[in-house]
């Protein structure tokens, strides 16, 4: 089986198959433009080589998945949160790490990867309440006091 | 990327600068269409930039109300409908799904000045045995109010395209139906924009519960004989599907009640 290199933003070289490099649309794209598989290794730019490496052995696992369909659009996708294990274990990394990845599966053109790590996010959103989102994920409160107020009184009636 | 959406500013302390809100909008909005209804509306109150791609971005609104119901060019939605005057606006969710709609009574019918103005639920019941108050979401000063028509009710889970206004209804509601039953009562309700340019609507709750035995427990059939139901009970009040704001079946299913007719 052919092999290709590729290369990370912090100059590491990385040796994997070509079938499991074309789970990314990109480099799928970009190896059929050249025509043959070539000898010098392809630059990642914007990937690092901790994130490669995740980006990378999720492809090997996922490596004889059939292709998403091409017309996918938002109205017929399932509106779904549900995740396979392996997915779920290999997710399981910090939020950084998450957001690297979800990046990254954005940037190489692999769509599959980047909705498992969409769903990830989402679901640690699910069931929480605005505060308990904001600590999760350290985001300011940006709003108002006035529009906190009218948040307070939105909640007094639910504890009522 | 639609919408007016810069995201703010925002670094994680001791870490590097990557940030939930500083993801490029496209995968934020991405994020935020995997959320029910009922987190959307949390998620709404956590961040003004999470609200505006919300409100803003398309996909994510159809993630919210999946079947759009496009009556009116003047995109009278469900919330802008109900807001038109002083009221309250609560929905009860369950699984991302709207089951009921409650609001105060000051829409219709119009209370005299003479009755105390009290907050008076559509429906009446007392809350379920399993549900609690958490359970319901209120969405009166929600920003989601002025949304286009569509209807919560989702028919993607049964891979069926709807072509027709009247399917796009169906569709929606079957969404709430259990497959395995027989027996379902039902309530229906209707917003009828009466005067458009006033913004004045009727909320038309079909008084009686309806009991039906559909004589099947195919799902597709059971939808069928519901929307037949639902299109008799509107053509009772005289009023044209299609010039409905929507029709919302907002209370199912007590599949092990055997009808007493």
């Amino acid at each position: 089986m052919s092999q290709i290199i590729l290369l990370s933003s912090d100059n590491v070289e990385m040796k994997v198959d070509k079938e499991v490099a074309e789970r990314s649309i990109l480099i799928k794209n970009m190896l059929e433009d050249v025509g043959e598989t070539p000898d010098q290794a392809i630059p990642i730019p914007n990937v690092n080589e901790g994130v490669l490496r995740k980006v990378i052995e999720w492809c090997e696992h996922h490596r004889n998945d059939p292709p998403p369909p091409a017309d996918e659009d938002s109205d017929s996708r399932k509106k779904s949160t549900d995740i396979e294990e392996w997915d779920q274990k290999f997710m399981q990394v910090d939020q950084e790490m998450l957001f690297e990845i979800i990046l990254a599966a954005n940037y190489l053109d692999i769509k599959p990867l980047l909705d498992v790590g969409c769903k990830t996010v989402a679901n640690m959103i699910k069931g929480k309440s605005p505060e308990e989102i904001r600590k999760t994920f350290n985001i300011q409160n940006d709003f108002t006091p006035e529009e906190e107020d009218q948040i307070r009184r939105e909640n007094e009636w639910a504890e009522e | 990327m639609e919408g007016n959406t810069k995201p703010p500013t925002q670094q994680t302390p001791g870490r590097s600068n990557l940030h939930i809100l500083s993801l490029p909008n496209e995968i934020q909005a991405q994020i935020l269409s995997n959320l029910s209804i009922n987190d959307q509306i949390n998620a709404c109150k956590a961040s003004q930039h999470w609200q505006s791609l919300l409100l803003d971005i398309e996909s994510v609104s159809k993630s919210r109300y999946p079947v759009r119901l496009d009556t009116y060019p003047e995109n009278l939605g469900l919330h802008a409908l109900l807001n038109c005057g002083d009221y309250t606006l609560k929905l009860l969710v369950k699984e991302g799904v709207i089951i009921r709609i409650y609001h105060s009574p000051t829409i219709y019918p119009i209370p005299d000045s003479e009755t105390p103005v009290e907050f008076i639920w559509l429906f009446t019941e007392e809350l379920r045995e399993n549900e609690t108050h958490d359970d319901y979401f209120d969405v009166t000063d929600s920003p989601f109010l002025n949304e286009t028509a569509g209807t919560p009710f989702s028919y993607d889970s049964y891979s069926l395209k709807p072509t027709t206004q009247e399917e796009k209804v169906l569709l929606g509601m079957m969404q709430n139906l259990d497959a395995e039953s027989v027996y379902y009562q039902l309530k229906f309700l209707t917003f009828v924009p009466t005067d458009i340019e006033n913004g004045i609507v009727e909320v038309i709750d079909t008084d009686e519960s309806i009991y039906l035995d559909t004589g099947t427990d195919s799902i597709k059939e059971v939808a069928r004989c519901i929307m037949e139901r639902a299109k008799d009970a509107i053509e009772e009040e005289e009023l044209d599907l299609k010039s409905c704001g929507g029709v919302y079946l907002i209370e199912v299913v007590y599949p092990e009640l055997k009808p007493s007719y």
